[in-house]
């Protein structure tokens, strides 16, 4: 009869640790479920805002300063540069060097070097060229990898815009 | 006595444990929801951002293009003509794909009288939702 109350009291006491230990393992599961989730929507996150703040920053240079054919793409102190020319003989340089994309506005004919550039921020490559006149492809990869290719077109090569879009 | 006491003491243990599975299950629950939705989100705010991305590509090209099907296919030879529309299929990484893949790029050219109009879509093939749309006129 002791034997036998002794055997039912271990079950209870095993029925519990079981129940805890499920428990437990839920808990560590739910919370590892939710790190996981968290990472990848961060990531994403990331992955959507790198690569994207730079052509997007070049788009916007482009547009701003689409003013009767003074975009090009020209060599800065040996390295390819988008040439935004303004006025006052002033130029906007963009251009990629020593990992960074940088910008320099100066006047024509400054004795400059691209180290003097400010610094946008940190690509693993950029590349800009024109494919067809007054159309260009941006392509940059951010450090996490992540490659963004854009097309611009100057619209004031045909004497100014005159598309809607909606 | 004694033995009563151990027995409450295991009971009272057992019904607090069924008390916290049963509110960590509903929590569980609701929290397993709420991730699943933000991944969702997370995964169509990716798609947004690779949509309006080509589209944008395809609409800016659109605004100077000299209306030549061999000048369009140098710029964009990832996809097709067929008629007035040209399309593109792109896989689950947004890579241009020959075989129908993931998602699908179309643009429909309809001609007017004083514009010539444009219907960009980007559609997720399998379900059929429109990610993104943009319409463009072009004087003629």
């Amino acid at each position: 009869m002791n034997s036998k109350m002794k055997q039912r009291h271990s079950v209870d006491i095993l029925f519990l640790l079981v129940i805890f230990l499920v428990f437990l393992f839920s808990a560590v599961s739910l919370l590892v479920l939710a790190i996981n989730f968290y990472r990848s929507t961060s990531m994403r996150s990331e992955e959507n805002d790198s690569a994207r703040v730079a052509v997007a920053y070049v788009r916007e240079v482009i547009h701003q300063n689409d003013v009767a054919d003074e975009i090009s793409i020209c060599e800065f102190d040996g390295v390819q540069a988008l040439a935004a020319r303004q006025e006052g003989d002033y130029v906007l340089y963009l251009y990629y060097n020593d990992g960074e994309l940088r910008e320099l506005y100066t006047k024509e004919g400054a004795q400059v070097t691209a180290e003097d550039g400010q610094r946008i921020m940190e690509l693993q490559a950029f590349d800009i060229k024109e494919i067809t006149p007054g159309v260009f492809a941006v392509e940059c990869e951010d450090l996490l990898g992540n490659r963004e290719q854009i097309i611009i077109s100057r619209k004031s090569s045909r004497g100014g815009a005159d598309d809607e879009t909606t | 006595m004694m033995r009563q006491r151990e027995s409450n003491g295991a009971k009272l243990f057992l019904t607090e444990l069924m008390f916290s599975i049963f509110f960590f299950a509903v929590i569980a629950a609701i929290c397993v929801q709420l991730f699943s939705g933000a991944h969702t989100r997370s995964v169509h705010s990716k798609e947004l951002v690779q949509s309006v991305n080509l589209a944008s590509n395809v609409a800016e090209y659109y605004t100077v293009w000299d209306w030549e099907e061999e000048s369009w296919q140098k710029v964009f030879p990832e996809g097709e003509w067929q008629g007035d529309v040209w399309q593109a299929s792109f896989d689950e990484s947004w890579e241009p794909c020959e075989e129908s893949g993931e998602y699908l790029l179309q643009m429909e050219v309809v001609n007017g009288d004083e514009y010539r109009e444009a219907y960009i879509a980007i559609t997720e093939i399998e379900t059929e939702r429109v990610i993104y749309e943009l319409a463009i006129k072009r004087v003629v």
